[in-house]
């Protein structure tokens, strides 16, 4: 009960709150970022991998969190999966947990066209998946493993590497790339 | 195969985790008063796409399907892949940025280029 309902549950209604919070679940600032335009979802994005990749290491470090399951990576797929993402994300606006969190601050596009095209996109890759996923999945195959096994650096240096580098972009996006006229009015400056 | 041996058809942790979603935003949108049935998105789509909601019904449908494939293909979508392997410095997640961007920026500017003509 409390592993199957409650955590998930706890987890996804913090998740959706930020996101919502964050402006994450409006079409101009996720178009947005595409055309650097408006960099809310880059920010958000780099904060959370940054924050989130210290904690990982801190936790584990003071016994709080357990051995860290890597992320499986097969790098065409990934590749390609990555790209028909990012064309759908540029032209809706949204992303699987965008879509939902813009339903439910009343998005009824989101809600019943967004819903039911993630429907069918799943129901569209289970039935092609034997065809041709197997196969994709073995260009690239590099297992669980991290950057820092990658390179045999190790995951320290490559965390605080990591940290220092996003700090810095967003430092630079903050101190030089952001126009709030430009967020706010979306498209419309092209007129 | 796909449904019946690999992922089988059940309602698992990560529906329930979407139906938190659904409700923290609602939370969310309800606390700052920014809550409000709607279905248009607020501001860039009408410069881009036109007033008719159709279009955006298509696109909505057509947007959703393509981050879903992709999310499947890739392996996880923004938050599943390029957050939750990126916070554990999996390759595949920067792979998965990448990707997402190399096709996502040609495909904005195409919608610009289209809004100002």
């Amino acid at each position: 009960m409390m592993m199957t309902i409650v955590a998930p549950l706890l987890i996804g209604f913090a998740f959706g709150f930020v996101l919502q919070k964050g402006g994450l679940t409006r079409y101009h600032q996720v178009a947005g970022v595409f055309r650097f335009a408006d960099l809310t979802v880059l920010k958000f994005l780099l904060s959370a991998l940054v924050v989130g990749a210290v904690a990982l290491r801190v936790f584990q470090a003071l016994g709080v969190a357990g051995p860290i399951p890597v992320t499986d990576s097969y790098l065409l797929g990934n590749l390609v999966g990555g790209m028909i993402h990012g064309v759908g994300m540029a032209l809706a606006g949204f992303c699987p947990g965008t879509v939902v969190a813009g339903a439910g601050e009343g998005r009824l596009d989101n809600l019943t066209f967004g819903l039911a095209g993630l429907f069918a996109g799943a129901l569209a890759f289970g039935l092609a998946w034997s065809g041709f996923f197997p196969a994709l999945s073995r260009v690239g195959a590099l297992g669980r493993v991290t950057v820092g096994e990658l390179v045999h650096v190790s995951p320290v240096l490559v965390v605080v590497v990591f940290a220092e580098v996003v700090a810095l972009v967003l430092y630079l996006v903050e101190r030089g790339r952001v126009r709030p006229d430009v967020a706010r009015a979306g498209l419309s400056r092209r007129h | 195969v796909f449904f019946t041996v690999v992922r089988p058809a059940q309602l698992g942790w990560q529906a329930v985790v979407l139906v938190g979603v659904l409700l923290g935003a609602l939370a969310a949108s309800l606390l700052s008063g920014t809550f409000r049935l709607r279905w248009m998105p607020d501001a860039g789509w009408v410069e881009a796409f036109g007033p008719r909601r159709s279009t955006r019904w298509a696109l909505a449908f057509l947007g959703a399907f393509l981050v879903e494939v992709g999310a499947g293909i890739a392996g996880g979508c923004t938050s599943g892949l390029a957050v939750s392997g990126g916070v554990v410095l999996a390759p595949g997640a920067f792979v998965f940025m990448a990707g997402m961007f190399a096709a996502g920026i040609p495909t904005a500017l195409l919608v610009a280029w289209r809004a100002r003509r």
